[in-house]
């Protein structure tokens, strides 16, 4: 008695990586507004009133 | 392939002809659209080259997908090249809200970069190191030296003299914002201008370096640190003045030395860290800290317990920015206590003495008291007012912030679309 068998081929195809929504981030950067104050209360706030001379 | 969804033109972003993408000299990529710069990544910085070059969306998303051997969704990317390249052409999905407001252009770009070309070499290595060490000497002896001169004005005339101090600080600032300028021009960026507006209650002058955001961090630094160089070098002519008058004038030392107090105060307030001064740029940069006001508003949060679980443990590398979030809420603590202070012991006496005299409220059209009680009113209510726009806009990107986190959670949560390659 002949016994066949019979193999089933599978075959597999990988997929490729999904590129995930965190990867398509945008970051919005604040404005770069360099300053210099024109006033600070020079009467008040005046480095002899804070440095007590 | 994956099955695309036939997606916008690229004519649905108005931005895109304007945008400029570029990478950075340490490895990021930005995306300059409508006047704001935004950190992309690598994908997106591609698909927008690619979507420059003539491609529609989803041609750009397969040419990334082969290139890449990945699946990139066209109907991933479409929301976001929509908001900030939609945005370029006026559309309100980012808030362009400036945080200087009234604000009054004095020098255009364009004259700026030709005012600055020729001061570039000041900041060559070989001339920044010694001339700021020498700035920093000289000044620092004058101090030790004069003392701080206080700005009484006692023997001139109090208006003429108190001008002529703030016309000598309003050209020292001038000079703090053209170091910055020149700076950046040194590194090859383009200074968009110098202004004058508001910050909180202050009358600032200030410089527009948001190009600035395409240098590495050392060269961000050196930019950051330009206008108090430069505002250096413009009070060390006054001290030259200073000592080349004769001693017999001694007004007109005591108005120079009245000047030069007042431009290093400026320069010293502005090194501090706090309330988006030079010192802010700095902190910010050197620790690696983009938006550092909005990610030191909310860093608390990040100790809060979410949906049952603990919060992570604290990491080394957030140390930076614990320390700046904690020293910012201490120093909001303290203003609000300086200011009921000076309530408690001045205000609401001077307020309850008027309002209590027996000649109210004709009392009230004497001027000193008017002028009084329009000055305190006026800086209440406009305290109240920027306290509360500063609240709502923190809120409302808090608001924006979240949504976006949800965004990502329920976008990570779907299970892949991607179609296996036979």
């Amino acid at each position: 008695m002949i016994t066949t068998s019979t193999t089933e081929l599978t075959t597999t195809t990988t997929a490729p990586a999904l590129v995930s929504p965190d990867e398509l981030f945008v970051l919005v950067l604040e404005e770069r507004l360099e300053l210099a104050t024109l006033d600070i209360g020079h009467d008040k706030c005046s480095p002899a009133a804070i440095f007590g001379e | 392939m994956p099955t695309l969804l036939p997606l916008a033109a690229p004519a649905s972003y108005p931005g895109l002809a304007t945008a400029e993408v570029r990478p950075t000299e340490d490895g990021r990529y930005l995306l300059l659209a409508g006047g704001r710069v935004f950190q992309i990544g690598a994908i997106v910085y591609e698909v927008v080259q690619a979507l420059q070059a003539g491609l529609d969306l989803p041609a750009a998303c397969a040419a990334y997908a082969q290139r890449h051997q990945r699946t990139l969704r066209a109907d991933d990317l479409a929301p976001v090249l929509h908001k900030y390249l939609g945005e370029a052409a006026g559309a309100p999905a980012v808030s362009r809200t400036s945080y200087i407001y009234a604000q009054v252009q004095l020098l255009r770009g364009e004259v700026l970069t030709k005012l600055g070309q020729p001061f570039r070499g000041m900041f060559r290595p070989w001339v920044l190191g010694p001339l700021l060490a020498v700035v920093a000497a000289l000044l620092g002896t004058f101090v030790l030296k004069q003392g701080w001169f206080v700005p009484s004005f006692h023997s001139l005339p109090a208006l003429q003299t108190t001008l002529l101090a703030y016309v000598g600080l309003v050209v020292g600032v001038f000079f703090h914002e053209l170091g910055h300028s020149v700076a950046a021009l040194r590194y090859g960026m383009r200074p968009k201008g110098i202004g004058f507006g508001f910050y909180l209650v202050f009358p600032v002058f200030f410089a527009d370096v948001t190009e600035v955001w395409a240098l590495p961090k050392a060269k961000r630094i050196v930019i950051n640190l330009g206008g108090v160089y430069f505002q250096g070098l413009f009070t060390l002519l006054l001290m030259a003045g200073y000592y080349a008058l004769p001693l017999a004038w001694a007004d007109s030392r005591e108005l120079l030395g009245t000047i030069i107090t007042m431009n290093l105060f400026v320069m010293l307030y502005s090194l501090n860290p706090f309330l988006r001064n030079d010192g802010y740029w700095v902190y910010s940069d050197l620790f690696g800290l983009p938006n550092l006001m909005q990610q030191a508003f909310f860093y608390p949060l990040r100790w809060l317990p979410r949906a049952g679980t603990r919060p992570a443990p604290l990491r080394r590398a957030e140390l930076p920015l614990l320390v700046y979030s904690v020293a910012n809420y201490a120093l909001f603590v303290y203003l609000l206590c300086v200011f009921e202070r000076y309530s408690a012991h001045t205000l609401l006496p001077r307020l309850h003495g008027l309002l209590s005299a027996p000649n109210f409220p004709g009392n009230l059209l004497n001027w000193p008291d008017a002028l009084f009680l329009l000055k305190t009113f006026g800086l209440y209510g406009f305290m109240l007012y920027m306290t509360a726009f500063s609240f709502w806009r923190n809120l409302r990107a808090y608001a924006k912030n979240r949504q976006a986190q949800a965004a990502k959670a329920a976008a990570a949560a779907t299970p892949s679309r991607a179609v296996a390659l036979a």
